[in-house]
């Protein structure tokens, strides 16, 4: 039975999810660019010009990668299986979106540090002595760029985890974000998001234990597909 | 298609939804699962759609599991209440977007054309629609879903009269156009009796009943004439519920309703009618001290 007329069985096309995320990554990625170059050109005005406006953002982007993981969990991947497909499917979708968002973030948030840097070279501003940030090679462009991906592969597993958690045992599932956030603390990259901003260059990136974030990952990971793979979908 | 359901059992911390439910499903036919508030029919929905694992017991599809079979969920497709398939912020047509991503048969001019039909926009947001036209867009993307097991739990309770009525004639045309089983859960019974083919009934987390329609309604009859007479009449045989007023009774009767059963009731002066698929059903499944 039913006629292939209507058949629309191409697994080969694009997930709306995959394209819907990394298209409002893009769009909010270059909004906050210009927010961030326009706060120094308006504060240059008035005073010395901020270093790291940028950063700022690069500390704002790991939650917001978060909040987008936990909700693909707790939204998304449910109305896939309401939809008939598995929860394994669902899962292998939430991970290629964690993996897209990731590089591309990590691109953005280089991008962004090339062209802010050209932005106070073309407005002649001057910038303190001990700021490295300054002295960016394309060496350190690839540094950041990893630092980036991995604490936003940290931050995206975060997420999913506490966002099944909180689908499967509702107001239990609380229970999951200090644990999330202990996990991910190990990294060291925590440092980076939530107390320090400024400077965290020169700072974290010689001290980021790659192998142990990596872990960290994987450990998320492998913690929300146990929690996804016989999940009962709730009651409408 | 076939649908072979084992000894399904549900518990809900010390609650039994589903008490070693057996049931096979056949061939292309509209169902109507029947059952009380709590009785387990949306648990053993939610179950042959794969949506929950159970306790026990499997239900197979051709031959092969439900839960967690790709090839086979893909071809289910369960709409419950007003429909959790989509996403309260996105708008309508965003939802059909997901569907045909997510639906292997999905026909997209056949949810615009009910859509329309359904007077539910595309542009309008799903959170902003109200109780009505979200099942509405249930139905839609279920019908549109042109899975080979369509299940509707209470989907059209949010319809008003007109609307369920539209509602049926769609099923029936996607019926007629496109055969494939459909099983419908519906407190409405008057409603969808006139066009389901076999019965389910559940009650108590039990199969009560399973079987053609027909066979179902030709085992009850309401027996009605004197008080004394009908008591008589009714002595071994299966009483469902009863009825007095003055020195006139009405005894439901439910068994083998036959040829010597009329001419019985004929020869005592009792009239014999046949009971409804809502009656029968209230009557078989009141609790015993009402």
């Amino acid at each position: 039975m039913n006629t292939q007329s209507s058949r629309n069985n191409d697994r080969f096309s694009l997930s709306p999810m995959h394209t819907d995320q990394v298209l409002m990554l893009v769009i909010l990625g270059g909004a906050c660019l210009v927010i961030a170059l326009g706060v120094v050109f308006v504060v240059s005005r008035f005073t010395d010009a901020p270093s790291f406006s940028w950063a700022a953002v690069g500390a704002i982007a790991p939650w917001y990668l978060a909040v987008i993981s936990g909700w693909i969990m707790f939204v998304m991947v449910p109305i896939y299986v309401a939809h008939g497909r598995t929860r394994q499917a669902g899962f292998v979708e939430w991970m290629q979106t964690g993996v897209l968002l990731a590089v591309i973030g990590a691109a953005i948030m280089g991008v962004g540090y090339l062209i802010e840097r050209g932005f106070y070279n073309l407005l002649g501003l001057e910038k303190g002595a001990e700021d490295i940030y300054f002295s960016i090679s394309s060496g350190s462009i690839v540094m950041i760029f990893a630092h980036y991906m991995l604490t936003f592969a940290v931050w995206f597993a975060l997420g999913g985890f506490v966002g099944v958690s909180l689908y499967r045992f509702t107001d239990w599932g609380w229970i999951s974000i200090p644990i999330a956030l202990a996990t991910a603390s190990l990294t060291g990259l925590w440092n980076f998001t939530g107390v320090s901003i400024f400077g965290f260059v020169r700072r974290l990136v010689p001290t980021v234990d790659t192998g142990l974030a990596v872990v960290v990952v994987v450990c998320l990971c492998y913690l929300t597909w146990r929690m996804v793979q016989d999940m009962s979908l709730r009651n409408p | 298609m076939n649908i072979e359901i084992r000894n399904i059992h549900q518990r809900f911390g010390d609650t039994i939804a589903l008490n070693d439910l057996s049931l096979s499903i056949e061939g292309t036919k509209i169902i109507g699962l029947l059952g009380r508030n709590g009785s387990g029919k949306s648990t053993l929905l939610n179950i042959i759609a794969g949506f929950r694992k159970p306790t026990s017991g499997k239900v197979l599809m051709d031959g092969e599991p439900v839960f967690e079979n790709g090839r086979i969920t893909e071809r289910l497709a369960l709409i419950r209440e007003v429909g959790d398939t989509v996403e309260d912020s996105e708008k309508v047509e965003e939802a059909l977007r997901y569907a045909a991503y997510l639906r292997p048969n999905w026909n997209d001019e056949r949810a615009r054309y009910l859509l329309d039909r359904f007077e539910v926009s595309l542009k309008s947001k799903i959170s902003s629609l109200s109780r009505g036209r979200r099942s509405a867009l249930g139905i839609a993307l279920g019908l549109a879903a042109q899975a080979d097991l369509t299940m509707l739990d209470e989907t059209y309770l949010g319809l008003d009269a007109p609307s369920r009525y539209l509602f049926y004639d769609e099923l029936l045309q996607d019926y007629m156009n496109q055969p494939r089983t459909f099983i419908l859960s519906s407190h409405l019974i008057e409603e969808i009796a006139r066009f389901l083919e076999d019965i389910v009934i559940i009650d108590h987390g039990k199969l009560m009943f399973h079987g053609n329609t027909e066979q179902f309604v030709s085992q009850g009859a309401a027996v009605t004439g004197n008080a004394a007479d009908v008591d008589r009449f009714v002595v071994g045989k299966k009483v469902i519920g009863e009825r007095q007023l003055g020195r006139t009774k009405s005894a439901m009767v439910y068994g083998e309703i036959n040829i010597g059963f009329l001419e019985q009731a004929s020869t005592d002066g009792l009239d014999v009618e046949s009971l409804g698929v809502q009656d029968l059903f209230v009557y078989l499944t009141q609790p015993k001290d009402e």
